[in-house]
């Protein structure tokens, strides 16, 4: 029991631990890829050129994913042939066309806030209640603590919301 | 006897004719050749036979002696757009057939002309047009500034005695809007001085750190007749810049390089024009490092510095390159260091940076160095060979170099294979991909192409699928500048610089369409076999990918306020049969091929040709064909 209620937090760790070394250019948009498979391919050979922005912003179908990473690749995108398929299913199921945009927590309405899945109505208040006292939300880690949600808990929405535009 | 005694002393006369005149006025040969002796000027010497001669005077018009002092630079081709105030000039070439004019019908377009020229042939390109065509060609003259082109251009101006009051096609300071995009630049307001400052404005622009210079002649100083002046023989103002650095430098650089358990190597376009590749493949390949050459994505830009073919070589430069790892050393021969855009800079501070460049001032500008050195890359890289060989034994170079050849080349070679699955993937799509269109072409063309791109983000889809190397193709291209309306202007130069090898002018369609169609019309009337695609997506598809990156309205609404290029569709066909060059559409894969074959055969048959390639749209906003719709007709009240 305990492992489980561990393995939340190992990620979490994990994921501010790799947040730390990464250069500003990030902007923390690399927070908004959930894990999976793919997901340090995706963090490892896209990051070469951009940061993150757009691709948590694309909603894509498969084929369209398909059509991106292709092109990246002609671009000079450092992806290596065996890593295409794990990259593309990755993109393809994170960030599908039926995935909401990511919200802003800093600006969003409470009407907004209640849209989301798996935010309950007295969260989103919390959310609100939080940001009025303490002004924005610099990133997850903040806004979990500030909301005291427990990291497992936090998990499930984390990756649709985010801290600028 | 003053006026004798001064004329001696200004070399007016000789010594012999000096020691004449006073014998004539009574003093013996003796005390004659005394005088003479204790009046010598401290530097005037007898010319003896089989003495180099530095000068020879000319006497001629204004228009003449610069047409002299151009001979005497070396020039041979003269791109000129049409201005009365060139007249002088014209008239001198009249007589001095050897001296061509590749005639331009816009100002911009000659320095592009020039520019590809000088970049072509190693030598110095010279433009001339008139004074109200400056604004037209500062565009291209702010690439070539950002190139560090060698490039004289040159401008009539208003009568010297009527210059200041605004008058006629007078600006108050015509040298002013001219001034960041050169070296140099004077008013060249005595006849008698043309020669010397035109020998300095080649002078200044062919030694490197290089640069555009700009000379402005008042058309009386051109016109005037029967002037003297002495013109500076070729030879005597060319300085070599093959600077080496100092035994304590070159040492400590070496030691550098052989301590560092991961070095990676930068090499710039001063590599490409210092002629260093051979050095600088030497360098890389007695230590086994890794180099990359530009950045990020646009990896290729204005020349090869590097064989794309050779294993160490990794293309475009990134903060976050998956190969080689921890970077420790990063060794730039001859570009600029990477900036950051807006973010930091991309090199972290706990890599050691060497940066060696001939451009002294630019050293060391964005980031904290280890070593600076101002040297020419060519000598460096030959003295650290030679350096690095007497410090270490080929047995612990052989243990340093390691396996990272091999390394780099699996590497490289990994990527590759992903990029033909990439390309198999979209191989038959319709409308075509930048790949598939560029693959096809490349099979077509002769091996040793000179290839002169002009090509946004989109660019490498294209330039990946060639080989650029010695005796492979040759890049011209594009400029580091970017402002659009180069390209066709300089294939014309590169073709002229080149005219036994073949030359592809590479275009976007929002490039093409930037002032540079009436290129063509040069290329047609010189008989300019050059061979010109357009990759046309009826868009300007790098700054709608920008833009709607951004996230603003314009993505959020799918608007397309400044990108989309169709409606009406440009028929770049018909376009270039307006111009008198013969060209085709193509719309399927199958049609590339046939097509390229019949530029090609026209290219023998010395007859410029164009291929209008419809290829996609990729990116954000890629399907998008709207745009902001106003139609004046419909606002009228009068239908006139």
């Amino acid at each position: 029991m305990r492992k489980i209620v561990m393995l939340p937090v190992l990620v979490l760790l994990v994921a501010l631990a790799a947040s730390a070394q990464r250069p500003q250019k990030d902007e923390g948009w690399s927070e908004l890829l959930p894990p999976g498979e793919g997901r340090e391919m995706v963090m490892t050979s896209c990051t070469g050129c951009h940061n993150l922005k757009s691709t948590v912003h694309a909603r894509k179908s498969r084929a369209d994913w398909t059509k991106s990473v292709n092109d990246m690749i002609q671009r000079g995108a450092q992806i290596f042939p065996e890593e295409i398929e794990p990259i593309t299913a990755y993109l393809s199921k994170t960030f599908g066309p039926d995935l909401p945009q990511p919200l802003n927590v800093n600006t969003a309405s409470r009407e907004e806030l209640e849209k989301l899945p798996n935010l309950k109505t007295e969260m989103a208040a919390r959310l609100l209640a939080a940001r009025d006292k303490a002004g924005p939300f610099k990133n997850s880690e903040e806004l979990r603590r500030a909301l005291a949600m427990e990291p497992g808990d936090f998990e499930k929405i984390r990756y649709l919301l985010k801290y600028r535009n | 006897m003053r006026e004798l005694v001064q004329k001696y002393l200004e070399q007016g006369i000789s010594r012999r004719e000096f020691v004449e005149r006073l014998i004539q006025s009574g003093f013996s040969l003796l005390a004659a050749n005394s005088v003479a002796a204790a009046m010598s000027p401290a530097f005037a010497q007898e010319a003896k036979e089989g003495d180099k001669p530095y000068t020879r005077l000319f006497r001629g018009t204004g228009g003449e002696l610069l047409a002299e002092q151009l001979r005497a630079a070396g020039v041979e081709y003269l791109f000129l757009a049409n201005g009365t105030g060139v007249a002088p000039l014209c008239d001198a070439l009249v007589d001095r057939p050897e001296m061509k004019i590749i005639m331009a019908i816009h100002e911009g377009q000659s320095v592009a002309m020039a520019d590809g020229y000088a970049k072509a042939s190693g030598k110095t390109g010279f433009a001339m047009f008139s004074r109200v065509g400056v604004p037209n060609a500062s565009s291209n003259m702010y690439n070539a500034m950002k190139d560090r082109s060698s490039l004289v251009v040159a401008c009539d101006h208003i009568d010297t005695l009527a210059a200041g009051r605004e008058g006629h096609e007078d600006l108050e300071d015509t040298l002013e809007p001219v001034k960041q995009f050169t070296k140099w630049r004077w008013n060249v307001d005595a006849t008698t001085r043309i020669p010397e400052w035109t020998m300095k404005a080649f002078k200044l622009t062919s030694t490197p750190p290089g640069g555009p210079t700009f000379l402005m002649f008042p058309r009386d100083i051109l016109v005037a007749r029967d002037v003297e002046a002495e013109i500076f023989l070729p030879g005597t103002f060319q300085i070599p810049m093959s600077v080496r650095a100092d035994t304590a430098t070159i040492e400590k650089m070496a030691r550098a390089l052989i301590e560092a358990k991961s070095p990676l190597l930068r090499a710039g376009p001063e590599v490409w024009r210092s002629k260093a590749i051979p050095q600088i493949v030497a360098l890389a390949e007695l230590l086994g490092i890794p180099v990359t050459s530009g950045e990020e994505r646009e990896g290729f830009r204005l020349s090869c510095n590097f064989p794309t073919n050779h294993p160490l070589f990794l293309g475009g430069f990134s903060e976050r390159m998956r190969y080689p790892r921890n970077v420790d050393l990063l060794l730039n021969m001859g570009d600029r260091l990477p900036d950051g855009g807006a973010g930091p800079t991309k090199v972290a501070r706990s890599v050691k940076i060497i940066d060696v460049r001939i451009e002294a001032p630019d050293i060391g500008n964005n980031y904290p160095l280890f070593l600076g050195v101002a040297a020419d890359v060519k000598q460096v890289a030959a003295d650290l060979v030679e350096a690095i060989k007497s410090l270490v034994t080929a047995e612990r170079l052989k243990e340093i170099r390691g396996d990272r050849i091999e390394q780099t080349r699996q590497f490289v070679s990994r990527l590759r294979q992903a990029r033909q699955q990439a390309i198999k993937a979209s191989w038959d799509n319709v409308p075509l991909t930048w790949e598939r269109l560029s693959s096809d072409i490349n099979e077509i063309l002769e091996r040793d192409a000179y290839i002169v791109p002009e090509f946004g983000t989109e660019g490498p889809k294209a330039l990946n699928c060639f080989t650029f190397a010695e005796g492979e193709k040759t890049l011209i291209g594009r400029t580091l500048g970017s402002a659009l309306g180069w390209g066709v202007g300089a294939a014309v130069g590169v073709k002229i610089a080149q005219p036994d090898k073949q030359v592809v002018c590479m275009q976007g369609d929002g490039g093409f369409l930037f002032g540079q169609a009436m290129a063509l019309w040069t290329m047609a009337r010189y008989q300019i076999p050059v061979i010109t695609v357009i990759y046309n997506n009826r868009s300007y598809n790098e700054t709608r990918e920008r833009s709607f990156a951004d996230g603003g309205r314009q993505a959020q609404t799918n608007k397309d306020m400044l990108s989309y290029l169709g409606d009406p569709d440009v028929d770049f066909v018909k376009l270039a049969g307006a111009f008198g060059v013969a060209g085709e559409q193509v719309t399927r894969p199958d049609q590339i091929k046939p097509a390229m074959q019949r530029a090609a055969r026209a290219a023998q048959d010395g007859r410029p040709y164009l291929i209008d390639a419809l290829v996609g749209r990729t990116g954000r906003g890629a399907e998008l064909a709207w745009y902001p719709k106003l139609s004046v007709a419909e606002m009228r009240r009068r239908k006139v």
